[in-house]
């Protein structure tokens, strides 16, 4: 038999369990809410996860100054204050270049510590595809310098981001470019991988779309090491310039050999090309008169005419060590923490969802603090950046100065 | 044509230097060392070292690479062959263990040195030579003249030497060959050392022309497996032959194909060379005969 002691009791008991339950439930939404934007305390760490094949691939070198310029990104927003009041902790799996080892931590990580920011393929490239269906099933942002724009699907993937355009748009910048030249008659030489394959197409479309007659198109591999056939067969069409991309050893072999059938025409780098340092790696003989087609900061720029952000970024880098690589080796990288921070900002709010609309709406700021190209253009539609005509430039092969070219 | 001829003619050279070495090797120890193609790599990458640190002339360089890859060989038949004979009893194992220590050659280069071609701060500005229009580095003839010597040097070594003819003893018949005193174990080293011996006094020239760079070695190793498939096994003279070949063949598809449709060109060819002539080169009833 019920009494009021136990009535009282009973209440009691319900009120606790319903009050349990409130705070069960708004727990679990806050925590769904937060997937993506780490945790709510200010005490919390802005994460950055980046997956970069560190060792056992053709990238590692590359990869190690990729991390270098996203941790000098990190000290400067920490030395302002953090990302809305949260210090940038950055963490880096080693994915040696491996899709599966990069999805196994990544895994991991999501784990332990939803990232703000995941950063993948720092390179190489196909590491970002196997990532981004798992960053999107988590709501984290994520951010990539894949030329290919496979993943600018914002419907399909909403908080994945490109930082650099598509090849597409490059090389039709590109095409612009060589008919500003005044050239007319090109030959086309591109790697045989399906980047390769792909730019070809590009290239040779908008060479024509511009006017100019493409005298001859031939692919290398990139294990070859004798280009000499690939030029002879080019140079039976009479061109008075080729364009070739690439990065790595086939561009030095490209350049040896033009050299070696004393074939003195335009040769034109493709923008991949200025991943290289070429001028280390040949001799000058080889690669003066080349030109790549390049960014603003590709070209060196004394430090008295940096921007702030600029010079800022490279004392940051240098704090740890030389700046061994191309520029865009770092600024790219450094870039992806410097636009979502301050899209972060922007949306006064970590929630990835909100980060994301904003970063679609990104609006101008008078000093921003990235650095290799305005980054104003991300749409619904487009999470590729949009440049302003005229952006891209042909940049003089020469030695590396802080990262920038300084041909004559 | 004359330049796409030449072009495949020094490309080839590099295959059959290494090709060369394998046989080096299979006829002194009866294996096939996977790592011959990084040897000369790890060569290149001594050169750079020595010559950018300390600034030894080209001479000097050729000298310290030659010995120290050398060493090397000989580390590797000691380290990843003759451990196994004592434990297995048969010849397969080696196969997977000299694998391993290119891998492993491959990745402690890449540590060390990075990834990214390195210039050799000699060769910068070669020699051209020019010949009927058609344009060939001096040292690139150097190359081609030092794996055509050395072939005919190690040939004449194999067939005309009592440590020679002692080899091939041993590589026909190991059992027997010790039966008649003969110190196969000394026989195995010595052949590693050699073919290091070669392959390091070639490695600054390597460098010039392939570039110091990690993954110089691998596209090389499978191709000169290819050569020692089209040569024949114990056949310096076929490797030699079939190195120069592989490389104008491919030169020549290159040139009149595409890189995707000249692969396919390059392996069909030597699969119909080999239906035709199983025994390679230096098959029965060939022109060239075993070593």
């Amino acid at each position: 038999m019920r009494t009021a002691q136990s009535g009282r009791r009973n209440g009691v008991r319900f009120t606790a369990l319903g009050a349990a339950a409130i705070l069960a439930l708004a727990a679990c939404s806050s925590s769904g809410s937060s997937a993506g934007s780490g945790s709510a305390s200010s005490s919390s760490p802005f994460l950055v996860y980046v997956s970069a094949g560190l060792t056992g691939n053709a990238n590692s070198t590359q990869s190690v100054q990729s991390v270098r310029g996203i941790q000098a990104a990190a000290a400067i927003l920490n030395a302002k204050g953090g990302v809305m009041g949260h210090q940038v902790e950055v963490k880096v799996g080693n994915d040696t270049g491996n899709p599966s080892v990069a999805v196994g931590l990544l895994d991991k990580q999501l784990s332990s510590q939803v990232p703000n920011l995941v950063i993948p393929g720092a390179p190489p490239l196909d590491v970002g595809p196997a990532l981004t269906p798992i960053l999107t099933s988590h709501k984290v942002l994520s951010c990539t310098d894949d030329p290919t724009a496979t993943q600018n699907q914002p419907t399909k993937f909403p908080y994945a981001f490109n930082i650099i355009p598509s090849i597409t748009v490059e090389d039709q910048a590109l095409a612009t470019l060589i008919q500003a030249k005044g050239i007319t008659k090109v030959a086309v030489l591109m790697g045989n991988d399906a980047f390769g394959q792909g730019e070809q197409q590009v290239i040779t479309a908008a060479l024509k779309a511009d006017g100019i007659t493409v005298t001859g198109t031939q692919t290398y591999d990139d294990t070859a090491t004798n280009m000499v056939p690939q030029l002879t067969a080019l140079r039976a069409g009479n061109p008075t310039a080729v364009v070739f991309d690439g990065s790595g050893s086939p561009i030095d072999y490209i350049l040896q050999d033009f050299t070696l059938m004393n074939w003195n025409v335009d040769k034109i780098g493709g923008p991949a090309t200025l991943f290289t340092d070429i001028a280390s790696q040949v001799s000058a003989k080889n690669y003066t008169g080349m030109s790549a087609e390049g960014l603003a900061i590709s070209k060196y720029l004394p430090p008295a005419q940096q921007s702030s952000a600029l010079s800022g970024l490279l004392t940051q880098i240098k704090k740890t060590g030389p700046i061994t690589q191309p520029i865009s080796a770092y600024s790219f990288f450094a870039d992806c923490v410097f636009v979502t921070a301050q899209a972060a900002e922007q949306a006064k709010s970590l929630d990835s969802t909100k980060v994301a609309a904003a970063l679609e709406n990104l609006g101008h700021t008078a000093s921003p603090l990235y650095v290799s190209m305005p980054y104003e253009g991300f749409s619904k539609a487009s999470h590729l950046p949009t440049t302003p005509a005229g952006y891209f430039r042909f940049v003089s092969i020469g030695p590396l100065v802080d990262g920038m070219v300084n041909g004559q | 044509m004359l330049q796409t001829l030449l072009s495949g003619l020094t490309t080839g050279a590099v295959y059959a230097l290494v090709g060369i070495g394998y046989n080096i090797v299979f006829i002194g120890a009866g294996i096939i060392n996977f790592s011959q193609a990084q040897l000369i790599m790890v060569g290149s990458f001594l050169a750079y070292a020595v010559s950018t640190k300390m600034g030894t002339p080209l001479w000097l360089t050729t000298v310290i690479c030659a010995v120290a890859v050398a060493v090397l060989a000989v580390l590797v038949e000691r380290v990843a062959v003759r451990p196994l004979w004592s434990r297995t009893g048969t010849r397969d194992a080696e196969l997977v263990t000299t694998l391993g220590v290119a891998l492993a050659l491959d990745g402690a280069v890449a540590l060390i040195w990075g990834t990214d071609p390195l210039q050799l701060p000699y060769l910068q500005n070669p020699q051209r030579v020019l010949i009927d229009g058609a344009g060939i580095y001096l040292y690139q003839i150097v190359l081609l003249a030092f794996v055509i010597v050395g072939g005919l040097v190690f040939t004449l070594i194999f067939r005309r030497s009592r440590v020679g003819i002692q080899c091939l003893a041993a590589s026909e018949n190991r059992t027997a060959a010790m039966a008649r005193g003969i110190n196969v174990k000394l026989l195995s080293s010595a052949s590693f050392a050699a073919s290091g011996l070669f392959l390091g006094i070639a490695a600054p020239l390597y460098g010039a022309q392939m570039l110091v760079v990690y993954n110089s070695a691998d596209p090389i190793a499978i191709l000169a497996f290819v050569v020692l498939a089209i040569g024949g096994l114990r056949s310096i003279p076929g490797s030699l032959v079939a190195g120069l070949l592989l490389g104008v063949v491919q030169a020549i598809a290159s040139r009149y194909t595409n890189a995707n449709i000249s692969q396919v060109v390059v392996f069909g060819a030597f699969v119909v060379f080999l239906l035709l002539m199983p025994g390679g080169i230096a098959g029965r009833g060939g022109a060239v005969r075993d070593v």
